[in-house]
């Protein structure tokens, strides 16, 4: 019994370490904002849309997208004097899109987070119904990675138990860490 | 009005209160010094995890085909995400 405790530890740990990694190294970042710089890479390019002046914002984007330019989530459409104004957001990258109807020619300028912001919005990602297929995919890993976590819980708190040498040691830190954070949530909540 | 959130949208905000927010309640602030310690000791053990299985069993078929899965997979999407 303790042998498939310790091979389903073993497992579940192992299936969720890149993710947890991610987790822990991006709460870093969000605690101590200052020790990373989060300056994200911006690029420009300038393209040629269609043959005739576009003067849907929703159609322009659809353009921008099946040719690759731009992805995932729109985030605000705006008819300006001389053509269309576009914010389109995907994970860790803005694209900020300027529309020329009389040139028929827009404007992308492309902002890319570096690593470090690349992983605060990667922390964010949840939900299996988002705009694309890849981040429905992290939203599966998010699922199979919160399994894992009851699963280590579990399956540590069990093997210590077994460790009849260090059960002294373990129910201490165990009951300080418990009444520490339950009776914080508790107050916080009455407050 | 007081309204009070419900118990998923405070466990949120639990999770997401640091050290960065500079909590002004001392019941806040000892949570972020909580959620602080958390945070290290979840990077710690995932290093040591790895370190503990790399030192005892690397041979274990189930424990290579989890973290070739794992890491694999997560290179792909951050490729594929940015």
């Amino acid at each position: 019994m303790y042998r498939w405790f310790r091979n389903t530890h073993l497992v579940a740990g192992l299936l969720a370490v890149p993710f947890l990694l991610m987790y822990g190294l991006s709460a870093v970042q969000m605690s101590h904002g200052g020790w990373f710089s989060l300056e994200p890479t911006v690029t420009e390019t300038t393209v040629t849309v269609a043959s005739a002046p576009i003067h849907d914002g929703r159609a322009l984007a659809r353009i921008l997208m099946e040719q690759n330019r731009v992805r995932d989530e729109i985030r605000q459409v705006k008819a300006t004097g001389s053509g269309i104004q576009l914010q389109i957001e995907s994970t860790g990258t803005a694209y900020d899109v300027h529309y020329s109807t009389q040139t028929r020619q827009a404007v992308i300028r492309t902002s890319v987070a570096p690593f470090m912001g690349m992983l605060n919005r990667i922390h964010h990602l949840a939900g299996l119904h988002s705009a694309s297929f890849v981040l429905d995919v992290w939203g599966g890993w998010v699922v199979a990675v919160s399994l894992c976590l009851f699963v280590l819980g579990l399956t540590g708190i069990y093997m210590w138990f077994r460790l009849y040498k260090e059960r002294v040691i373990g129910a201490i830190l165990l009951a300080v860490s418990l009444g520490y954070s339950l009776t914080l949530i508790l107050l916080i909540r009455g407050a | 009005m007081t309204q009070r959130t419900n118990v998923w949208a405070y466990f949120n905000n639990l999770h997401s209160t640091t050290l960065h927010d500079r909590p002004y309640d001392w019941r806040i602030r000892w949570w972020a010094y909580y959620n602080e310690f958390a945070v290290w000791a979840l990077l710690v053990m995932a290093l040591t995890g790895v370190y503990l299985w790399l030192a005892s069993r690397p041979r274990h078929v189930l424990a290579q085909a989890a973290v070739g899965l794992s890491v694999v997979s997560f290179l792909i999407l951050y490729i594929q995400t940015r």
